[in-house]
């Protein structure tokens, strides 16, 4: 059954639904089970925004040719947290975007008009079996049930509105860096706990059976291979305990974790201002607004001046802690 | 991809067995290397046996050749000249010849079968009194050397040439020479072979040509870089056998008392060449060798880390908290436990002489403790000593034997020495190794074979630096540690170490010295004492400004401190505490000196000068503190010490000079007794001087108390000050200079430099200056008296009753001028 500009179902709950055979096309197969290192990492590095008690109103600068109609976009998205301050919002907005996009590698988001009320409310739908094809967008719907009366829907395609669509892509260098980093980690997921298959039980006929296992290179080779993997994101493993690391090679690490995350948040505002401008011109078709992180957040250049201090051995490791651990 | 590829046959059994494979080989390779070059170096130390031997025995087979040479040609001669006096060779000559090679076989099998039973017999007699491998160790020894090696060469060349016959072959003239060569050769060999089975069972021989061999080979061993874990492993068992059985010999050889005065200072010097040997190749181990024996230490839960406990928690085992804690020390400690083994022993068996000649040989090792910074085993070993002397003094009995009351006297002022040089070298160590680091932070490399130029302790300390920049190398490819930020470490780590070197050397002089001479005051050897607190004061004259020193080096380290982070802080050493702690000590040992119970020998008569004088050096250093104290205001220090001084004083001028034994001249003698009371005289005419400077009358009132009492006692009072105030004066008797008279010029100057500093004029001033407010203050600064002449003028004038003698004009203007008014002078 195909539908056209209807609202794509917001919520999948894959448990209900039924995928089969065609759906797979559709349907990337996602892992049930998330790795060690990898959930960490995932969790550490959508963390774009540190924790702060005081909520400041001027994170970010935004400009807007029509406030009124920006606040009332603003104003009903559904988030986590309920604020009402635009900073806020637009934090919230920022930091679920990166986790769908570290996630899934793309975010949508669709703006929806209540017909009672009037009001547009921004909502965000999964993007597992939504296909762009030429500037559309169409959502696959596998059967399934219906929860109250276990009554089985039939397939649906759904084309969108694609006016009232906004898309997020993760960008390509930071795609290609995780891809590579989270392939490892993969590997090393999988053989983490690999060493108690040699933890050999003695048996009747060998009481003293040989192993030619040694666990302290077996863990040289695992701790390498994980350090090698996350040079480029610069992720420090959560590994806070090791002799081996100098001061140096943790604060070039952090610098780097850092800058690759006011990256990734640098993108998503600037596809958030493109995005909005776009999805606005519905309503009002000179609508366009600009966000960007303003001056209480840290920035790129920065960072990058602190690492060349860093080199020239001109700052303590103590400010680049700081700084790094800024909002 | 390499790293997953790893980490993916990491899970894998077959790799681990494929690595085990490739260890295996590659340990075989290693093995079978290690023997040939074991096997080598064996038969290089053999042929540069066989060389020499061969050496004496070509140089004597010369002669035998030359006299064969004269015999063949007189026999020549006699053929040609007398041909029926010598038939030709015949058939039956042959056979002789084949019969002579055997007689030469069974010779040498005789020989060797006696040389054998001979052996045999000497082990059984001594087979009980030594271990199994000590006995092989021995045999091997001497079954296995060069010589008997020839030996068995020419019995079985002799053999089978005798048996050549069997086989239809002619044993030819050139094989009959050979073999009457070799025969000779071993007949040779007999001699060393002789000579070294006389000393079957010379244990010392031994050590020097086996096990320490041995133990350097192993030390080598280790050292060389391309050698593998295992076989380092290997070299530090072996190590740890032959220092047991060397051990053991020392057990051996010191169960017998007899021998001893050889054998100890042979044992002695032995292990000490080990260690200075070893503490010079040390550093060019791996920190992490298998030759440093490890012990097991466990870690605490929380403090041992986030992976370690993950690792714990997960496999349910407390293997992953055992960590091996490195003995670094194993084979300084052992030793050194030997060597003050050596010394107690020494002191057992009553033998002091060669207790001390072994203490002396701590000198020997006090220069390689401090260039390798190993100032803590050199202060170990001495308390321990200091245990042993302290131990051996109190079991002995008060032996009222002068020769052996001397040699205790030296054994400790020896042991004072040792412990002072050793402090002093470090201190002189710590200031040379500054150039040495900074050539080091110019090169800025760190890896291992570059940490190898300094001392050890810093390379085990910075080896935790070095695994960082591999690491960084590893991960990051390239070193992101900045120079900076090394330096501040190591600087760091070194002034942790100097922190706890400079409080250990202050200990020295502040407690172990002073305890040392407690108790040897306790057991009634205030000699001993004395000398040790007297040849303790040059060091602490010299420790002050060596410690100055050593704080401008440390302030200067303190340009390192660039990251203020709390864990880089450089540590904090609070040196000019030290100096002051030093100069109580010193002070101290000044009042030791001024008491009568611990220097009560000096008052005794003492004319050798095979031991130091401690009569004069007190008097003089006393003198001098006295002056020190009026100098400073210091009541209490010169009340302290002054009674002592007095004595000291009037022993001198009433006793010791008046002295008919003493040899010298008649005016020589009377300079002697008027510098005395000139300088007693001069002390407290300064002490009247200064108390009035000072405007502080205690100064002089205690001290001057003191001579009142004193002279009240003496029977003929008037006589006594009239002798002292003439003999006071010599110039009157003689023009040449006393022997004192710069020390006390000296102390004039002094005074006269302070009234001028504070801005008061002397005689030599232009009137613009300032008046002091005391009368005799300024008297004094305007007459050329000295304080010795203050003294007699306020003082003893106003006691003598009848002045019939000729005063020194200084003295009576003196007088004069202070009983006059201000006003008209």
């Amino acid at each position: 059954m195909i539908k056209f500009k209807v609202n794509p179902l917001p919520q999948h709950n894959f448990y209900d639904s039924e995928i089969e055979l065609v759906d797979r096309i559709f349907y990337k197969q996602q892992q049930k089970k998330v790795g060690f290192y990898r959930r960490m990492f995932d969790e550490d590095f959508s963390r774009l925004f540190h924790h702060s008690n005081n909520r400041s109103s001027n994170l970010f600068n935004i400009s807007s040719n029509d406030d009124e109609f920006m606040k009332t976009l603003f104003g009903n998205i559904h988030n986590r947290r309920t604020t009402h301050q635009i900073d806020e919002i637009i934090l919230e907005l920022v930091t679920d975007i990166a986790q769908s996009l570290i996630w899934y590698g793309k975010a949508y988001y669709l703006l929806q008009q209540d017909v009672d009320t009037n009001k547009i409310h921004t909502i965000s739908f999964s993007s597992q079996g939504v296909i762009s094809f030429f500037g559309k967008y169409i959502q696959w719907v596998p059967r399934r049930r219906k929860r109250h009366n276990d009554q089985l829907l039939p397939r649906e395609i759904r084309v969108l509105d694609s006016k009232k669509v906004m898309r997020f892509d993760m960008p390509i260098p930071i795609k290609h860096m995780l891809s590579e980093q989270n392939r490892t980690l993969a590997v090393l997921d999988q053989h983490q706990y690999s060493e108690i298959k040699f933890l050999t039980q003695a048996q009747g006929d060998s009481p003293s059976s040989i192993n030619y296992f040694n666990f302290s290179e077996w863990n040289d080779i695992q701790e390498l291979a994980l350090y090698r993997a996350t040079k480029d994101t610069g992720w420090n493993c959560r590994k806070y305990d090791s002799s081996k690391r100098s001061d140096f090679f943790d604060c070039h690490r952090l610098i780097r974790f850092r800058r690759n995350q006011l990256t990734l948040r640098d993108q998503i505002l600037n596809q958030l201002s493109n995005e909005l401008s776009r999805v606005g011109k519905v309503y009002n078709p000179k609508f366009s607004i600009n966000i960007s992180s303003s001056d209480e957040l840290p920035s790129i250049a920065f960072l990058n001046e602190l690492e060349v201090r860093l080199e020239r051995e001109d700052v303590s490791f103590d400010d680049i802690i700081d700084y790094c651990n800024r909002r | 991809m390499k790293d997953r590829l790893k980490v993916w046959g990491g899970s894998k059994s077959w790799f681990w067995k494929l690595r085990k494979f490739a260890g295996s080989i590659s340990f075989a390779y290693e093995k079978n290397a290690y023997k040939s070059r074991v096997s080598f170096t064996k038969s290089k130390a053999s042929a540069h046996i066989l060389g020499s031997f061969t050496l004496t025995g070509v140089k004597s087979l010369l002669g035998v050749i030359f006299f064969l040479a004269v015999l063949i040609s007189a026999e020549n001669y006699i053929r040609s000249n007398f041909p029926f006096f010598l038939p030709l060779l015949s058939t039956d000559d042959k056979k002789f010849n084949i019969e002579q090679l055997r007689l030469y076989a069974q010779l040498l099998t005789a020989i060797f079968s006696i040389y054998f039973a001979t052996i045999g017999i000497i082990i059984s007699a001594g087979y009980t009194k030594l271990r199994r491998d000590i006995i092989l160790m021995l045999t091997n020894e001497q079954v296995g050397s060069i010589y008997s090696r020839v030996l068995v060469l020419a019995a079985m060349f002799c053999l089978t040439a005798s048996a050549l016959p069997m086989f239809k072959y002619e044993p030819s003239l050139f094989v009959y020479v050979t073999g009457t060569f070799l025969t000779l050769f071993s007949a040779l060999a007999l001699f060393p072979l002789g000579q070294r089975l006389f000393n079957f069972f010379d244990l010392n021989q031994l050590i020097n040509s086996e096990i320490i061999l041995k133990i350097t080979n192993d030390i080598a061993g280790v050292v060389n870089t391309k050698n593998s874990i295992s076989l380092a492993n290997h070299h530090s068992k072996q190590a740890q056998r032959s220092l047991e059985q060397f051990s053991y010999i020392n057990e051996c050889v010191i169960s017998n008392h007899a021998g001893l005065k050889n054998n100890l200072p042979a044992l002695t010097d032995s292990y000490m060449y080990l260690l200075l040997h070893y503490l010079q190749m040390k550093h060019g181990i791996d920190q992490d060798s298998y030759w440093f024996p490890r012990k097991n230490s466990h870690q605490q839960w929380f403090l041992a880390g986030d992976t370690v406990t993950s690792i714990a928690i997960n496999t349910r085992s407390q293997q992953p908290l055992i960590k091996d804690k490195v003995d670094h020390q194993w084979i300084e400690n052992e030793i050194i436990s030997k060597l003050t083994g050596h010394i107690d022993l020494a002191f057992q068996v009553g033998d002091l002489d060669l207790a001390l000649k072994l203490i002396i040989r701590f000198s020997d090792r006090i220069s390689v403790y401090t260039t390798q910074f190993q100032f803590e085993i050199g202060m170990q070993e001495l308390k321990k000593i200091k245990e042993i002397i302290e131990l051996a003094f109190s079991s002995s009995n008060a032996v009222t034997d002068n020769e052996i009351s001397k040699m205790k006297i030296t054994i400790a002022d020896t042991w004072a020495a040792l412990g002072s040089n050793l402090c002093l070298e470090t201190l002189r160590q710590i200031m040379t190794f500054d150039g040495e680091l900074k050539k080091f932070f110019e090169i800025d490399e760190w890896n291992k074979q570059s940490l190898r130029r300094l001392p050890p302790f810093l390379q085990i300390e910075l080896d935790f630096i070095v695994k960082r920049i591999e690491f960084e190398y590893e991960v990051e490819g390239a070193r992101q540690s900045k120079p900076k930020y090394l330096q501040q470490l190591t600087v760091q780590i070194l002034l942790q170490n100097y922190t706890r070197i400079l409080p250990v050397i202050c200990d020295f002089y502040q407690n172990l010295i002073p305890d040392f001479v407690h108790t040897l005051k306790k057991q009634e050897m205030t000699e001993a004492a004395t000398q040790v607190v007297l040849a303790s004061l040059h060091s602490h004259w010299k420790l002050p400004s060596w410690l100055g020193e050593i704080n401008e080096l440390i302030e200067r380290y303190k340009e390192y401190e660039f990251y203020a982070e709390d864990h880089y802080k450089l540590p904090e050493i609070n040196v000019l505490e030290m100096i002051q702690q030093l100069n109580s000590a010193s002070e101290s040992a000044i009042y030791s000196l001024s008491d009568v119970a611990m220097v009560g020998h000096i008052f005794q008569p003492h004319l050798s000068d095979e031991s130091p004088d401690h009569f004069g050096q007190i008097y003089f250093e006393i003198a001098e503190e006295c002056m020190n104290a009026l100098e400073k205001n210091d009541v209490n220090k010169l009340d302290k010490i002054f009674p002592m001084l007095m004595k000291l004083a009037v022993i001198a001028a009433d006793l010791r000079f008046v002295d008919p034994n003493l040899q010298v001249n008649d005016k020589y003698r009377f300079h002697l007794i008027s510098t005395v009371i000139n300088d007693l005289a001069s002390i407290l005419g300064f002490s009247i001087l200064y108390g009035e400077y000072f405007d502080n009358e205690k100064l002089s009132e205690h001290v001057l108390n003191e001579f009142e009492s004193f002279i009240t006692k003496v029977s003929d009072k008037q006589k006594y000050l009239k002798r002292m105030l003439l003999l006071s004066d010599i110039r009157s008797i003689s023009w040449s200079a006393s022997p004192r008279s710069l020390i006390r010029t000296k102390w004039q100057q002094s005074f006269e430099n302070r009234a001028r500093n504070d801005g008061f004029e002397g005689y030599m001033g232009f009137g613009n200056a300032k008046q002091h407010k005391n009368k005799i203050v300024r008297v004094f600064l305007q007459s050329h008296s000295d304080a010795s002449h203050l003294f007699f003028a306020v003082q003893i004038i106003p006691q003598i009753d009848v002045i019939d003698f000729n005063i020194d004009h200084n003295i009576t203007d003196l007088a004069r001028y202070l009983l006059e008014d201000e006003d008209e002078v």
